[in-house]
């Protein structure tokens, strides 16, 4: 059982740091930042972990709305996709807390580690003769407006290879039956929605993985702001605490945002991808009780 | 239909824009007040335990200059900036009669408030 006390020395250049890289990687990849955040807080400044979440997603809300500030500026974000995919989140999010608090799920965290080591297999760019990502498959303007759900379509500029992209949304009914269940196992087993919203929408939903990184920081937003709400009410935020992660969270969202919008889709395919493994393998481990 | 196919876009590029400066002007205003309020957590050596403040005592405790009520002022900024760039893509869509994305601007705002009731219950 753990004691809910906090530590009365918190060390604040730690929380510094560890908002820098969660601000930095987190909006590079579209991912929150909670999987650098959670654990530093516990393990590194003995805080209880009700207290690591609560200041994590309150640290989640800021990169995602600093890297928003970002995206949205150079119309990388799909404003209208993730608007969609956010209805089916949220209640999912909500669905999810219920539910975590009737489940115990160690299985359930194996098999959803081994669905992450396919998906980031799956996510592993490939040496083909196919396109680029950005390169989707060139559909005339008039295709365009005539398609069903031509208003998700989206448009942006990729300095990285100086072109205008221009996308069609697919499967939008998949993307939203994915986005509840992604809304109930991020919940559930306490891990930011991006993971597993980044790869339905680039892989199921043809999105170009710079819009969908985009899209993700956005949906993050909507997703960790009701979760923030609760822990603020229940008291499990501290003011000491989140200040200096929430200032360095900025700072690391601004610059990774900066980053990723002029670096190539491949590179951030292959951080993904790695990232996506370490985690899948670490939550296996802390599952089968290997991390304690 | 090329014309409109770009038009939409163009206005949409408007949308994005403004949100984004909103977004920039309501995150510079939170961090200003939670710089501010970790400043004052280290001049005046107050216990770094110290809870977020209830809504109704951060008027009493930002004229007491507590640095709790600043940074919880600046959280709640936070906190709000998704649901003030929901209601201005609301406010958009309706204007330029986009129906389709106005309607899931509506569903996700009653959503959220039925969410935000749920969870709080």
């Amino acid at each position: 059982m753990l004691s809910l006390t906090m530590p009365a020395d918190i060390n604040i250049w730690i929380l510094g740091g560890t908002g820098f890289a969660a601000g930095l990687l987190g909006s590079m990849l579209g991912v929150g930042g909670g999987f650098i955040i959670v654990p530093v807080l516990t393990l590194a400044l003995g805080m209880p972990i009700q207290y690591a979440i609560g200041s994590s997603l309150i640290s989640i809300v800021i990169n995602a709305c600093t890297a928003t500030s970002v995206y949205i500026r150079c119309h990388m974000t799909n404003l209208q996709l993730g608007l969609l995919l956010a209805c089916a989140l949220v209640p999912g999010a909500v669905a999810g807390a219920f539910l975590a608090a009737r489940l115990s799920s160690p299985v359930l965290t194996v098999i959803f580690g081994l669905l992450m080591v396919y998906v980031a297999y799956l996510m592993m760019p490939k040496k083909r003769s196919k396109p680029a990502p950005e390169r989707v498959e060139a559909a005339t303007v008039h295709e365009k407006a005539h398609a069903p759900h031509a208003w998700l379509d989206g448009r942006y500029y990729d300095p990285a290879i100086n072109q205008e992209i221009d996308y069609q949304v697919h499967r939008p009914v998949v993307g939203l039956v994915t986005g509840f269940f992604s809304g109930v196992i991020s919940s559930l087993l306490g891990i930011g929605g991006g993971i597993i919203n980044v790869p339905v929408m680039n892989r199921l939903m043809k999105v170009p993985l710079k819009a969908t990184i985009a899209t993700s920081a956005l949906l993050l937003s909507f997703t960790t702001m009701t979760g923030s709400i609760i822990y603020i009410f229940n008291g499990y935020v501290v003011p000491y605490v989140v200040a200096p992660l929430i200032i360095s969270v900025f700072l690391g969202a601004r610059l990774g945002s900066a980053l990723a919008h002029r670096w190539h889709s491949a590179w951030l395919m292959w951080i993904f991808t790695f990232f996506l493994a370490v985690t899948a393998v670490l939550m296996m481990l802390k599952a089968l009780n290997i991390l304690g | 239909m090329d014309c409109q196919y770009d038009s939409r876009h163009e206005k949409l590029h408007l949308l994005n824009r403004r949100i984004s400066r909103v977004l920039r002007w309501g995150i510079a205003a939170s961090l200003v007040l939670i710089i501010g309020g970790l400043l004052l957590f280290l001049v005046s050596g107050a216990p770094h335990t110290s809870p977020m403040l209830p809504l109704p005592s951060l008027i009493n405790g930002f004229i007491a200059l507590d640095p709790a009520a600043f940074i919880t002022l600046g959280v709640i900024f936070i906190l709000l900036l998704p649901a003030i760039m929901l209601i201005l893509s609301l406010a958009y869509f309706a204007a330029v009669r986009e129906r389709q994305p106005a309607i899931v601007c509506v569903v996700l705002l009653i959503m959220l408030i039925c969410s935000l009731i749920l969870v709080l219950k």
